[in-house]
């Protein structure tokens, strides 16, 4: 179980982010990961995922899109693990792929797209999603061939 | 293989979870030898592996063997079912309860993973890629981001080495982590005691911590730090003999230790005595 002066960082940051208050926000979430890589250890993998996540998105939602890649990454790689074949993860990945778009990484964008794919047809919800998938994809096909 | 589901249909009677437990390891011990091990590790780690579904036949006109697939897709793994390349549906017939009845047992086994556990250059691979990340973070400063990284990866690969060395060495820069930093540096240096670099980072951080008088420590004085440090470098230069920089730190702590060099050749003569 986290302390809960450790998770006000991450709500401070949330709100700092969505005001576009991107210093504080920034600075409540290295606050947050200060406390949380002590007490990590006391919290479960679903736990962990969940505050990853959330990271990611701050740093999403501020425009710090190689902190956003790099921390889709790590959670996408514990996910891998701890929940496979999730819609979850399915978004981790997508989310991961934006991030690499915005950097200009297009190989490596299409490739977290191949792994969400994966990872929704494992999930079943593959069919939901198809359309807008193939576009994305076809969309970075493009963008490499250039 | 690394199983993740299990589905048990008996004729009459439907299994307790406890009894759907036991089947389980008895078919994982009698037809994929050696893997109970693995499997009581799976159930004491609460794994995916508790995912047992149990049914019985109402109809007694029903067999379990023809009603088994049905049994596993309504019980949503169908998926399991649909993705071949990605998972392994194995069904096992036995007769079990008391009287004796028809059972049908399938299992569900992820591919993937099997792949991934069975070859080490997949653990290879993934320890590369995490190692990346983390000096991507430490590159850009962000220590606490470098540590979770590292921490994630030791979750994915317990105990290796490479991953608490630079865990380690990370958290010797933030001044809290001190004594955690010096624990993952040990486990590090004891699981590869022939790697210099380990030998010599646990010694600075046992000198840093002994340094610190701001932090206190417990169980241990500073001047038996600083000795533990001069054993671990004398080590270090022992597997690195021609690491100049490595042999002045060497000669630099005996300095400060007081040790003169006659004491020196005494040490060493005592140690191979």
């Amino acid at each position: 179980m986290l302390d809960l002066r450790t998770l006000k960082h991450l709500e401070q940051a949330i709100k700092a982010a969505q005001k576009g208050d991107r210093k504080t926000a920034l600075g409540e979430v290295r606050q947050f990961e200060e406390k949380f890589a002590q007490e990590g250890k006391f919290a479960n993998p679903t736990e962990w995922l969940e505050m990853m996540g959330v990271v990611a998105k701050i740093y999403q939602m501020v425009g710090e899109w190689e902190l956003a890649a790099l921390k889709f990454e790590d959670l996408c790689d514990f996910a891998e693990k701890h929940h496979p074949h999730s819609t979850e993860i399915a978004g981790d990945y997508y989310s991961l792929s934006k991030a690499r778009e915005k950097l200009g990484d297009f190989q490596g964008a299409l490739n977290a797209m191949e792994k969400s794919t994966l990872h929704l047809k494992a999930s079943g919800q593959w069919t939901r999603y198809q359309t807008s998938y193939d576009e994305r994809i076809s969309m970075l096909q493009k963008l490499i061939s250039k | 293989m690394l199983l993740i589901e299990s589905y048990i249909l008996r004729q009459h009677t439907r299994p307790t979870m406890e009894e759907s437990t036991l089947l389980v390891a008895h078919i994982m011990d009698t037809h994929y030898g050696g893997m109970l091990e693995a499997l009581k590790k799976a159930l004491d780690a609460g794994s995916e592996l508790q995912r047992q579904n149990c049914a019985n036949l109402m109809k007694p006109d029903l067999k379990v063997g023809q009603e088994i697939r049905n049994f596993i897709i309504s019980s949503g793994g169908e998926r399991y079912l649909n993705n071949p390349s990605q998972y392994e549906v194995r069904v096992h017939h036995l007769e079990t309860g008391d009287p004796p009845e028809d059972t049908c047992i399938a299992l569900v086994f992820q591919r993937q993973v099997a792949l991934a556990r069975d070859d080490q250059e997949g653990d290879d691979d993934q320890i590369q890629v995490i190692l990346q990340r983390g000096q991507r973070w430490e590159h850009l400063g962000h220590w606490q981001d470098a540590i979770l990284c590292y921490q994630m990866g030791l979750d994915k690969i317990p105990g290796h080495p490479e991953l608490l060395f630079r865990l380690g060495s990370v958290q010797m820069r933030i001044t809290p982590q001190l004594a955690a930093a010096c624990e993952s540096l040990k486990k590090a240096y004891e699981a590869s005691p022939d790697r210099a670099e380990y030998a010599r980072q646990l010694a600075h951080c046992f000198l840093e911590l002994a340094d610190r008088t701001d932090i206190e420590i417990r169980g241990v004085s500073r001047q038996d730090l600083r000795n533990h440090a001069l054993v671990l470098l004398e080590r270090a230069a022992a597997l690195e003999p021609a690491n100049e920089a490595l042999l002045r730190e060497l000669g630099s702590l005996r300095k400060r230790l007081g040790i003169e060099e006659d004491d020196i050749f005494f040490t060493d003569f005592e140690r191979e005595a």
